[in-house]
């Protein structure tokens, strides 16, 4: 007689969306190398035109933090600056980023667009964010075929099926709106959830 | 159903938002939760998790409707099938007593392959899942069409005497023996 209705509360809240609004604070840094690298580079088109005025071809970006450790790296196959838009466009890019805390951020998509002051980034075909567990909790992934990123207010939305996923618990939505700073997550049309008891998400009531 | 406890949970809903400063996960719209036979039907579910580490849950129907629960229960094999239904304007989950209250037109049922056996209608049932206890309060806010006085009213079919199966003793099935003191594991 004994379906024990604890056991299911107490999966339902122990998995726990903010741990995915970290993954906005990763990418700060990440933008202000590739727009510091990009202007370096020759200039070869007129400005304001829709044609790239600078190219950057199999390039990779790495940040370093005060200790000289290795912060982030950014690849790419090909980097064109638009100066019609002020925008970069990048080829396949590929994130790696490590964070203080040794936290690892990766990131991956068909093809990446950041405006000049990194206050947005947007992740086209296949966007893959993965962030790296913590505290024996398995890694959290976000999959989209669109995410789009506000890394100063620590936002990632996306306005198309997006899956998030940590472990064997997996929550999709049509839409979606995770916000750091306030520490809020939400989903709209079509949420589904399920959470696998025990494998993915430690109980954590006394 | 006792297998029930480590399947895992489905959640449909409409929309869904968590707020980790309140601690909060608030599905809306059409919410199912299931899990192994557990099947919760509600206009929003609310899942907090309080200081203390226990979850506390509630589950609102839509105006005029009734959140509903269905459960499979653990029967000797061979014997028929049994579900407990419960039924109410509001239901709440308490993780800290393990124990689930139906407020507001509440309904408890126990069906035996479909069939009506027992059933206790008023304003407040709760039902301590530990010691399979339930008590029913009356009050007018749980008149209902079919008990409009609100007032308490069980009804509780004898079990048949089974021919081979031994007779349950009570209409309810076994009490559980509650967890002996000692240390705890």
């Amino acid at each position: 007689m004994h379906m024990n209705m604890r056991q299911l509360w107490l999966r339902l809240s122990a998995w726990s969306p903010i741990v995915l609004l970290a993954l906005a604070a990763a990418f700060s840094w990440w933008v202000a190398q590739v727009v510091m690298r990009a202007e370096q580079g020759p200039k070869i088109g007129p400005a304001h035109s829709a044609l790239p005025d600078y190219m950057l071809h199999e390039f990779s970006a790495a940040s370093y933090n005060a200790q000289g450790q290795l912060g982030a790296v950014l690849q790419g196959t090909q980097m064109d600056h638009r100066p019609d838009t002020d925008t970069f466009e990048i080829t396949a890019p590929q994130l790696r980023a490590v964070s203080p805390q040794g936290i690892v951020t990766t990131a991956s998509a068909q093809r990446g667009l950041a405006n000049k002051d990194g206050s947005n980034i947007q992740l086209f075909g296949h966007a893959v964010v993965e962030r790296s567990g913590t505290g024996g909790q398995p890694p959290l992934i976000v999959r989209g075929d669109f995410l789009n990123i506000f890394p100063q207010q620590q936002i990632i939305q996306s306005n198309q099926p997006t899956v998030v996923q940590q472990g064997q618990t997996v929550f999709s939505a049509n839409t979606v709106d995770f916000n750091a700073i306030a520490g809020t997550a939400s989903m709209q049309g079509r949420v589904k959830a399920v959470i696998v008891p025990g494998a993915s998400t430690q109980a954590n009531s006394p | 159903a006792q297998t029930d406890r480590n399947q895992p949970i489905h959640i449909e809903a409409d929309a869904m938002r968590y707020d980790d400063v309140h601690q909060t996960s608030v599905f809306t719209g059409n919410v199912v939760v299931t899990k192994g036979s557990l099947v919760l039907r509600a206009a929003t579910v609310d899942v907090r998790q309080a200081p203390d580490g226990y979850q506390y849950a509630t589950a609102l129907a839509a105006p005029g409707q009734l959140a509903t629960f269905q459960r499979q229960l653990d029967v000797a094999p061979g014997q028929p099938a049994q579900t407990l239904d419960g039924a109410a304007q509001r239901i709440e989950y308490d993780g800290k007593t393990d124990v689930v209250t139906l407020r507001g037109q509440a309904m408890l049922s126990r069906l035996i392959d479909g069939r009506l056996m027992d059933r206790s209608q008023g304003n407040v049932i709760a039902y301590n899942q530990i010691t399979d206890v339930f008590t029913v309060e009356g009050g007018a806010a749980g008149a209902t069409a079919t008990n409009p006085g609100g007032r308490v009213r069980v009804m509780l079919t004898p079990q048949p005497p089974a021919s081979s199966a031994p007779a349950a003793p009570k209409s309810p099935p076994a009490l559980k023996v509650a967890p002996k003191l000692g240390t705890q594991p």
